[in-house]
């Protein structure tokens, strides 16, 4: 099924915490994710040489809301899950979480 | 009816605006998701260590799973709780979390005024009796102070939250749910509810006190 809907989460995270960020995204954060029943699509940062705040952005995709739903409960239910937020938590300074859909054009 | 709850206690350094947008948020839960009755909020003044409270019911399970899965839930209420939520702004693991019951008609409905809400861990040895017993002093306690309705009932949403039946493997702190209405904050106030959870069959409490607002 073509996935229809899109969680796109962006972290500001400091030039020093983008090495770490990353690291746990990519090391723990995925792997959680995929377990669950997410689509791993991208990941993009600003610049990270120029000595400001870096946002960096995640997208994953899933059918619907009801396949949400039952990630988030497997989510939940995953100890790995909330070790490695926790982590991201720590690491970024603000950010922000959009569920995005496709348009026509 | 599935009576449910959920409390949260907010991350140190959230900014008043933050806290006011939530409490905002869950109380027009209603105006979204027309399956969310008797949608109330609250600033809990009792000790424990939650802050806002957000009562509501469904009335029956079917209600309860199109909340769920409907989009103001994963895309507006979750944006600040959930736990890897860039956005989140509660902390998980301060507070009572999410508890409720399973009941006929909505004996908890209050139109204005103000809650108690006790969590209680019975003992495991009390049978129904004592329950029952319990639940009569609970009741009788609360019109000798004014208030004007008294439900206990055992807590069953605070491990089956998913779809509002099947039970997951998460632990349950508090085994039942006390809840008092009143007519005002004022007469909740004058009340006091240590004495009457002084009994054998009651292990741990933790309260939560609150206006109703929407």
């Amino acid at each position: 099924m073509e996935p229809m809907i899109y969680l796109v989460d962006t972290a500001t995270v400091e030039p020093a915490d983008v090495d770490p960020y990353l690291e746990t995204l990519f090391g723990a954060v995925v792997p959680v994710m995929e377990r669950a029943g997410a689509v791993f699509e991208h990941c993009r940062t600003t610049s990270d040489d120029l000595g400001r705040a870096v946002d960096v952005e995640v997208t994953w995709s899933f059918a619907d809301n009801a396949t949400w739903n039952a990630i988030r409960r497997n989510l939940v239910l995953d100890v790995e899950w909330h070790v490695c937020a926790d982590v991201l938590g720590r690491l970024r300074r603000s950010g922000r979480r959009r569920f995005l859909r496709p348009v026509a054009r | 009816m599935i009576r449910r709850f959920e409390t949260y206690a907010f991350l140190p350094g959230v900014p008043e605006d933050g806290r006011r947008e939530l409490a905002r948020v869950v109380a027009e839960t209603d105006r979204y998701i027309p399956e969310v009755l008797d949608n109330w909020a609250g600033w809990n003044g009792a000790g424990s260590d939650a802050e806002l409270v957000w009562e509501h019911a469904f009335e029956s399970v079917s209600a309860y799973r199109r909340y769920m899965v409907h989009r103001y839930h994963a895309e507006v209420l979750d944006r600040y709780v959930l736990v890897d939520s860039p956005e989140r702004i509660v902390e998980t693991l301060r507070g009572a979390g999410l508890f409720g019951y399973s009941c006929p008609g909505a004996p908890y409905r209050l139109e204005h005024g103000a809650r108690r809400v006790v969590l209680l861990q019975l003992e495991r040895s009390a049978g129904p009796s004592e329950v029952d017993s319990l639940e009569r002093r609970l009741a009788d306690a609360t019109r000798e102070a004014g208030g004007v309705l008294s439900v206990l009932a055992r807590n069953t949403m605070a491990d089956r939250w998913y779809d509002g039946v099947t039970r997951l493997p998460m632990p349950v702190r508090f085994t039942h749910v006390w809840e008092q209405g009143f007519p005002s904050g004022e007469v909740m106030r004058a009340t006091d509810v240590g004495r009457v959870l002084d009994d054998p069959v009651v292990r741990r409490t933790s309260e939560l006190a609150y206006e109703l607002f929407s």
